[in-house]
């Protein structure tokens, strides 16, 4: 299933980081790089968890993969406990 | 001593975010005017809000349906700022032909005397002739007898203003204005420079000039800061750092800085920041 991000989450890109707010919950949040990197593949609305694996997975080809099904899983459960998601 | 300055001024922008997303959506649910709206939308592009985010797309589309046939908003005013903010899409063709109607209707609305006024029969006022000409050159225009008129006009009518008491936000204008199309005689620019840097107050702000009882105010500083960062030089740094900092000391708890509209003094501080950030990284 695709992921989405809520309407009412709004992203700024900044050079120190990226800002994520979601007016729903009124909270700001900050992000690294490869977590703004993983939410710009969400913002285009048209992957699923596997195919976001398969793009890390060529982003970051000296990671391995359990380590990044890991690291994304707890990333989207970040964003889905704070509603972003 | 920068590095810190850069940070809280970097702190001061991500305190903003949220407060503007806040305000845009107010807006856009009680149906306030497209121009106090896009000015918003266009400030927070500036910061890094992705033009895809529903709240600007939003604003584009309201912006492009309430352009009228012959290019222009409700108000000159309202048009410059309706014209910035869909200028930051004009890689789509269908914008491409509506910002050139749009600036077309501005020189159609040009004062005879050279400058433009806030709507189609105001006397013409520097704080809108400058920014006009900013846009105009920002758009790539090239210069013109009607852009010559407007330099001539803002020139004679700021020396004349100097002579008396003079005002801020026109010496920043004039100064912007400098810095676009041509050069305006060396000796009204280092006279207003000069004005610019005697009329800081104490405390590093300035308001419409040292002998206002109102003080400094964040719009009135975003401006004459925004114009000094275009002449950055060991004359100016001293200046500039000090406004940064009243802009900082002077935001409020929730991102806002005391403007009435709200929107004017985020717009106006987030600017100035900005581009300090810009230039001093």
């Amino acid at each position: 299933m695709t992921i989405q991000l809520k309407d009412t989450v709004n992203i700024v890109k900044r050079k120190e980081g990226t800002l994520v707010y979601s007016s729903n919950a009124g909270k700001l949040f900050k992000t690294s790089e490869v977590g703004s990197f993983i939410l710009d593949l969400i913002a285009e609305k048209k992957y699923d968890e596997k195919q976001i694996i398969e793009i890390l997975k060529n982003k970051f080809s000296s990671v391995n993969r359990d380590e990044l099904e890991k690291d994304l899983k707890d990333f989207l459960n970040q964003l889905k406990k704070c509603s972003l998601i | 001593m920068l590095t810190d300055l850069n940070t809280r001024l970097e702190e001061a922008i991500t305190a903003a975010f949220p407060l503007s997303i806040n305000l845009l959506k107010k807006m856009e649910e009680i149906g306030i005017e497209i121009g106090r709206r896009a000015k918003l939308a266009n400030m927070l592009l500036k910061i890094g809000l992705q033009k895809r985010d529903k709240l600007i797309i939003n604003v584009l589309n309201k912006a492009l349906e309430e352009q009228r046939k012959d290019g222009g908003w409700g108000s000159i005013e309202e048009s410059l700022i309706c014209l910035r903010f869909i200028s930051n899409f004009q890689e789509e063709n269908l914008i491409k032909d509506r910002i050139k109607k749009a600036v077309h209707w501005l020189f159609l609305n040009q004062n005879k005397n050279g400058g433009w006024g806030r709507c189609v029969r105001d006397r013409s006022r520097i704080p809108m002739t400058f920014r006009i000409v900013e846009i105009f050159y920002d758009l790539g225009i090239k210069r013109n007898s009607a852009i010559e008129r407007a330099y001539a006009w803002m020139e004679n009518e700021w020396n004349k203003d100097m002579r008396f008491s003079g005002l801020s936000y026109k010496a920043s204008g004039i100064l912007i204005a400098n810095k676009c199309f041509m050069e305006l005689s060396k000796r009204t620019v280092e006279n207003t420079l000069r004005w610019l840097l005697q009329d800081q107050n104490k405390d590093g702000g300035w308001g419409p000039n040292q002998y206002s009882p109102v003080g400094s105010t964040p719009n009135q500083t975003s401006l004459v800061l925004r114009a000094l960062l275009k002449y950055n030089n060991p004359e100016t740094k001293k200046a500039i750092e000090k406004g940064m900092t009243w802009i900082v000391t002077h935001q409020l708890k929730g991102g806002q800085w005391k403007e009435h509209p709200p929107e004017d003094g985020v717009v106006g501080c987030v600017d100035a920041i900005t581009l300090f950030l810009k230039t001093n990284p």
